[in-house]
């Protein structure tokens, strides 16, 4: 018999074949998102398992795991069915479900070497869903996969030195070495500046769903997989100095990536330097820890996922209209598209932190606890948020201004139902700011069943 | 018709050290020569010699496992070379050059190369690589070395592509006497045929729009 979390696995990945031969209709994209969906519920609310043991390594659904997987497949699910009539290329739902499925499995994987080798297939699979069919360049597919491979060797190095320890516990000298190739595998899976070209290369010439899917899932599962390592690995004896390199890491990719989004010209580009940003907060958040800390930490993967898949979507549908995302070319475009330009100010905002978002009440208490730490740290996350709202106003700006040229070509504008998704996500974070408890009971309620250890 | 595993046995002339003298020329040459069927053909040549530097340190089916997987990979990135609009000639597709994708001059790639094999040595000194002798560890380091070089110099997956699997073999060379796990072993070997599949995936799709612009 078949062990419930490995369904997690096997359904998107089983269904994808179906998915790729009805993709150019409307029914493929409706499976694609249901079994999304679906697996996404059957994460939610499988019950605690215990360990199964595949190939002769373990493979564990921790509660931290299953809100990740189960956050990652709704995710998915709202994209899958946005994609409908927005050029995304052909390889976003089928190859989508392949990535979800290879996700679950490197999440659930308690052996580093083998999540690693999962992770480098799911940077394989991701190739064609990041090039998205478009000819010319493939620099964002080819960093994406360049750096997920050449972290491939610092985690299998670091799984042997582990594995090395376990067969004699006396030489514990194995295991500093393998906490050094583990940090250089993570600092490559975080994008942590100077790594992040892979990330603001893929939110500046990926599709933009497909860049969302991309921005989310594997940091995400970077953050799960080194989340483990700290809380599960009895091997693991150096959280007081990944705290400090998780603070530092933090900021400069936050700092980094707010500077350069200000002076970003395009929508796209825009994207993957708020994304940096953000990714930025949340290695704080992590590493300050604490009461507010870790609660904001949790709350802060889903907020993410929203403001992504908010954003993403949002510069999919404008881009469809207007035919280009280059601020050059979006004058006049919010009094074509008022909602999507909304949508899209919206979940630029939430990357931001800014009030009236989801994400600004775990952001300011992240500062609150930070501020207890420097001062200065403060400023420079606020400042960085400014930096990406800035980004954001200049595009506001550029759409606002009246079009110069009158006669347009209208091109055929997204789906009602991604509209939909646009006003509901945009809702939602307004509405999230306003009451933000939903998040935050389920972030504390996860750190009961999943605790993190002090940095 | 000889069997593999003939081959291999026929092929036991060549020592350890003479293989691993092979890997630093044929590395070195895919750096130094910007003709992509050349750099194709030394990157077979790299399997195959790193095939047999492991056939004396792991079982003979696992060095095979190597050679098979290089034997895959480079007809399939000449393929994708080939359908992207590459030919015989100096230019590829609509007059793209491979000065072009390989941009930095002869002078600089020469001293760049001299520059990594002290690189490797120094590293191989200090930080010798565990279990593995030390000639095959400096082999390991410096195709590492090497294929980081050319991804630093290019970004086209045609040479670029090269360059990644460089670095993969040179640390496979280092990884593959280490892991008892077959599964590992097998795990990788799909891991490197994707990679390759990936690959030339984004030659075609790099190159593909301005070979069907050119007349």
């Amino acid at each position: 018999m078949i062990e419930p979390p490995l369904w997690l696995v096997i359904l998107p990945i089983a269904a994808s074949p179906l998915v790729y031969l009805t993709r150019r209709w409307y029914p493929g994209t409706l499976l694609a998102a249901l079994v999304a969906f679906l697996t996404g519920l059957l994460a939610w609310n499988l019950p605690p398992t215990n360990p199964i043991r595949l190939m002769g390594r373990v493979f564990l659904l921790d509660s931290l795991t299953q809100h990740a997987l189960a956050l990652l497949f709704f995710m998915a699910a709202i994209l899958f069915l946005a994609s409908w009539r927005l050029p995304q290329g052909g390889a976003l739902c089928p190859l989508g479900l392949v990535l979800l499925g290879l996700f679950a499995a490197a999440g659930m994987s308690r052996h580093l070497g083998i999540s690693a080798i999962i992770m480098a297939l799911a940077a394989i699979s991701a190739v064609p869903i990041v090039q998205g069919g478009q000819t010319g360049s493939t620099r964002a597919a080819w960093r994406l996969l360049a750096m997920m491979m050449l972290a491939l060797p610092f985690f299998l190095l670091a799984s042997w030195w582990v594995d090395l320890y376990r067969e004699d516990v006396e030489n514990v000298v194995y295991l500093g070495q393998a906490a050094i190739f583990l940090g250089v595998g993570m600092a490559i899976w975080l994008a942590a500046v100077p790594l992040h070209g892979w990330l603001t290369g893929v939110g500046a010439e990926a599709p933009s769903l497909a860049a969302a899917l991309v921005l989310t899932g594997f940091p995400l599962m970077a953050l799960v997989t080194a989340l483990q390592v700290l809380t599960e690995a009895t091997w693991f004896a150096w959280h007081q100095q990944v705290g400090q390199a998780l603070l530092m890491a933090g900021l400069i990719s936050a700092g980094l990536g707010g500077l350069l989004a200000t002076v970003q010209r395009g929508l796209r580009p825009l994207l993957g330097y708020a994304a940096l940003f953000d990714i930025g907060c949340l290695l704080v958040a992590l590493a300050v820890g604490g009461d507010n800390g870790w609660p904001v930490f949790y709350a802060g993967l889903a907020i993410r996922a929203l403001a992504l898949g908010l954003t993403g979507t949002a510069t999919a549908a404008v881009r469809q209209v207007v035919g280009g995302d280059a601020f050059a070319v979006l004058r006049g475009a919010a009094y074509r598209m008022p909602l999507a330009t909304a949508a899209l100010i919206i979940g630029g905002f939430t990357l931001a932190g800014l009030p009236l978002t989801a994400s600004f009440y775990p952001r300011w208490l992240l500062l609150r606890d930070l501020s207890q730490l420097d001062p200065r740290y403060v400023w420079l996350l606020v400042i960085a948020g400014v930096g990406v709202a800035i980004g954001y106003l200049r595009g506001l700006h550029v759409m606002l201004a009246s079009p110069t040229d009158q006669n347009h070509t209208e091109q055929a504008g997204p789906a009602w139902l991604t509209m939909i998704f646009l006003a509901a996500l945009g809702l939602l974070s307004i509405g999230l700011s306003v009451y933000p408890d939903p998040v935050l009971r389920v972030a504390e309620r996860l750190l009961i069943t999943y605790p993190l250890p002090p940095l | 018709m000889p069997t593999l595993y003939e081959v291999i046995d026929q092929l036991g002339f060549i020592t350890r050290e003479l293989a691993i003298v092979g890997l630093f020329l044929s590395a070195g040459l895919i750096v130094v020569v910007r003709d992509w069927r050349i750099s194709l053909l030394a990157l077979l040549g790299q399997y195959l010699l790193a095939g047999l530097v492991l056939s004396g340190m792991v079982l003979a089916e696992v060095a095979l496992i190597k050679v098979l997987i290089g034997a895959l990979i480079c007809p399939m990135l000449y393929l994708a070379a080939r359908q992207a609009g590459w030919g015989a000639g100096r230019n590829g597709p609509a007059g793209l050059s491979q000065r072009e994708i390989f941009p930095a001059g002869p002078a600089f790639r020469l001293l760049a190369v001299t520059l990594m094999g002290l690189l490797a040595m120094a590293l191989s000194q200090s930080y010798p690589p565990p279990v593995i002798p030390p000639g095959v560890g400096l082999a390991s380091y410096w195709l590492m070395l090497i294929g980081l070089l050319i991804l630093l110099l290019t970004e086209h997956p045609l040479k670029a592509g090269q360059g990644l699997l460089t670095v993969i073999i040179g640390f496979e060379l280092l990884y593959t006497p280490i892991e008892r796990s077959l599964a590992m072993v097998w795990l990788l070997a799909v891991v490197n045929l994707l990679l390759a599949l990936a690959i030339a995936y984004l030659i075609v799709a790099r190159d593909i729009s301005s070979s069907e612009g050119n007349p």
